[in-house]
């Protein structure tokens, strides 16, 4: 980022600030963005149904029985991989894909500001969007479970993290929440690798769907060869893959099982370089060659 | 922004003695072994209109991307302002406004919003207020100030493209380049539009580079002709120098691409 902002004191060009404030306005024009910001109250409702019923068909001593305290990292581990996901993929289509292939990005660029920034400032936007939602499905999340759901004097953390009370877990949930935020921002660089080279916000859509669902199918035949590996290099491998990380690596991380926490830290920070590298290189020639 | 104002930032500064403001010299670009452009080289003058003539796929879409710096020439060098596109590209963009093959908007966003997010954009409108007071001017020299708080999607073709040269002027620039602007105009439209350049250029003292099929326009405003053929330039001079002994520029012209 201070390299951006070194550019572009040195070169009479536009500074990055204003780059963000622009991106940031025209993403609150949009309508689709504007019902997305919506969204965290009715997910929230969607988990807290779906959990009630799951709740009547489980022991209360189990970690997976929500209660008030358990309920925004319950609720979080229903939407992440799906709603959130989802959400970022509309994002890059909408942000990077359209107004590339549309010819809207030429407008910026003709301004001295090079596609390379441009996206840099998009990137930040749309995680910025992310982290909010994320920040409002937390809210909400806490205010539906502490409505809705049993609060009991303990209740036990997942991975036999052990016991938590409301306000012990509520910190656990924070610390849950903190690395998802990771994850999304590794995941974001990953769906704008792909709009990037979508050539419609279908594609994009297409692409990044099969990238989640190959996250899924790698790790779920890696199971089949379970007996060959060491437990330590099996949950590794398992690991790689992003989804899984989102969906039963952020409670482990939090357990530190299997040294995990380190492992799948490497594995986000792996995830947004790799991707964030890719995208740069890819709009990189695109700064000469468009 | 006057000139006067401008001069007064230390970071944008614009050499004005010069009497050329655009200088391409042997500007060649090739994608996969075909020649876009082959050594074209011309000059403008501050405060010239000067047209851009060619058959489709000549190269002036390609000419003009290079001069905004959207696509870097493989040989070759263009100055605007005294600065290289090639090598300082920002600095030297800041000199240009340009609608580029069709005046593209946001559509969900309105006139007004559309030129006031392109505002943010112009590292010389630094204050909210000086934004929201220059989008009003260009809205005004473009007479779109009573229908610019509807939306772009709703606009007629002759409505963007006035709004596509308001967002051109934002910046204040010295040169404004214009890729067929006049694509899709009915004749009234055509006749404001070539009454807006003349404004821009005898009012404002704009210099400005316009891509144009339509002859008889260009006639009509040019004082000087840039015309290329597969890429390569066939001529460049004043437009009495082009029409010599013709009776009118397409005649000019139509030799020029037969010969």
């Amino acid at each position: 980022m201070s390299l951006l902002l070194y550019e572009t004191e040195n070169s009479g060009g536009v500074p990055f600030g204003r780059l963000l404030q622009a991106e940031w306005r025209r993403l609150w024009k949009r309508r689709t963005v504007r019902l997305m910001a919506l969204a965290a109250p009715l997910m929230a409702l969607v988990s807290a149904k779906y959990l009630l019923s799951q709740n009547g068909m489980l022991h209360p001593g189990l970690p997976e029985y929500a209660t008030a305290g358990s309920m925004p990292v319950l609720a979080l581990a229903e939407m992440l991989v799906t709603a959130f996901s989802g959400m970022m993929l509309v994002l890059a289509g909408l942000t990077v894909t359209e107004e590339y292939r549309s010819g809207q990005l030429r407008m910026g660029m003709l301004r001295a500001a090079s596609l390379t920034r441009i996206m840099s400032a998009k990137w930040l936007v749309c995680l910025a969007f992310m982290w909010i939602q994320l920040a409002a499905y937390f809210v909400c999340s806490a205010v539906v479970g502490r409505i809705w759901f049993p609060n009991p004097d303990t209740y036990p953390l997942f991975y036999e993290a052990g016991q938590a009370a409301y306000a012990e877990g509520l910190l656990y949930d924070l610390g849950y929440y903190a690395l998802a935020a990771l994850v999304l921002a590794a995941l974001l660089a990953v769906f704008f690798w792909i709009a990037a080279i979508g050539r419609s916000s279908t594609v994009t859509l297409g692409l990044g769907i099969g990238f989640l669902l190959l996250s899924y199918l790698l790790p779920t035949v890696l199971t089949y060869f379970r007996p060959l590996f060491e437990t330590q290099e099996y949950v590794r491998l398992y690991f790689l893959s992003l989804l899984m990380v989102e969906w039963e690596g952020l409670a482990a991380m939090l357990a530190n099982l299997h040294g995990l926490r380190l492992w799948n830290l490497g594995v986000i920070g792996g995830y947004g370089l790799l991707f964030g590298a890719m995208t740069m290189w890819v709009w990189k020639r695109r700064d000469s060659f468009e | 922004m006057n000139t006067a104002e401008r001069d007064t930032n230390p970071r944008i500064v614009i050499p004005q003695a010069e009497p050329v403001l655009v200088e391409t010299g042997n500007v060649t670009k090739k994608v996969r072994r075909r020649a876009l452009l082959q050594n074209v080289s011309f000059t403008v003058e501050r405060g010239e209109i000067c047209g851009l003539l060619g058959p489709n796929g000549a190269g002036k879409t390609t000419l003009i991307r290079a001069m905004t710096g959207l696509i870097r020439p493989d040989s070759g060098d263009i100055r605007i302002g005294g600065r290289s596109v090639v090598r300082e590209r920002e600095a030297a963009v800041l000199h240009v406004g340009a609608i580029v093959e069709s005046p593209i908007f946001f559509p969900y966003m309105t006139g007004r919003d559309n030129l006031d997010n392109l505002a943010l954009l112009h590292p010389n409108l630094p204050t909210r207020k000086e934004r929201e007071q220059r989008v009003r001017e260009v809205l005004e020299i473009v007479r779109m100030d009573k229908r610019a708080d509807e939306r772009v999607k709703t606009y007629s073709l002759g409505m963007k493209q006035r709004l596509g040269i308001a967002q051109a002027l934002l910046g204040d620039p010295e040169l404004l380049i214009l890729d067929e602007p006049a694509n899709g105009l009915d004749p009234m439209g055509i006749r404001e539009l070539r009454e807006l350049i003349l404004r821009l250029k005898h009012e404002l003292g704009k210099t400005v580079l316009v891509s144009s099929h339509l002859l008889d326009e260009l006639q009509k405003i040019c004082d000087r002709i840039v015309v290329i053929r597969e890429g390569e330039q066939v001529f460049a001079g004043s437009r009495e120098e082009m029409i010599g002994r013709h009776s009118s520029l397409e005649e000019a012209f139509v030799e020029m691409m037969t010969s």
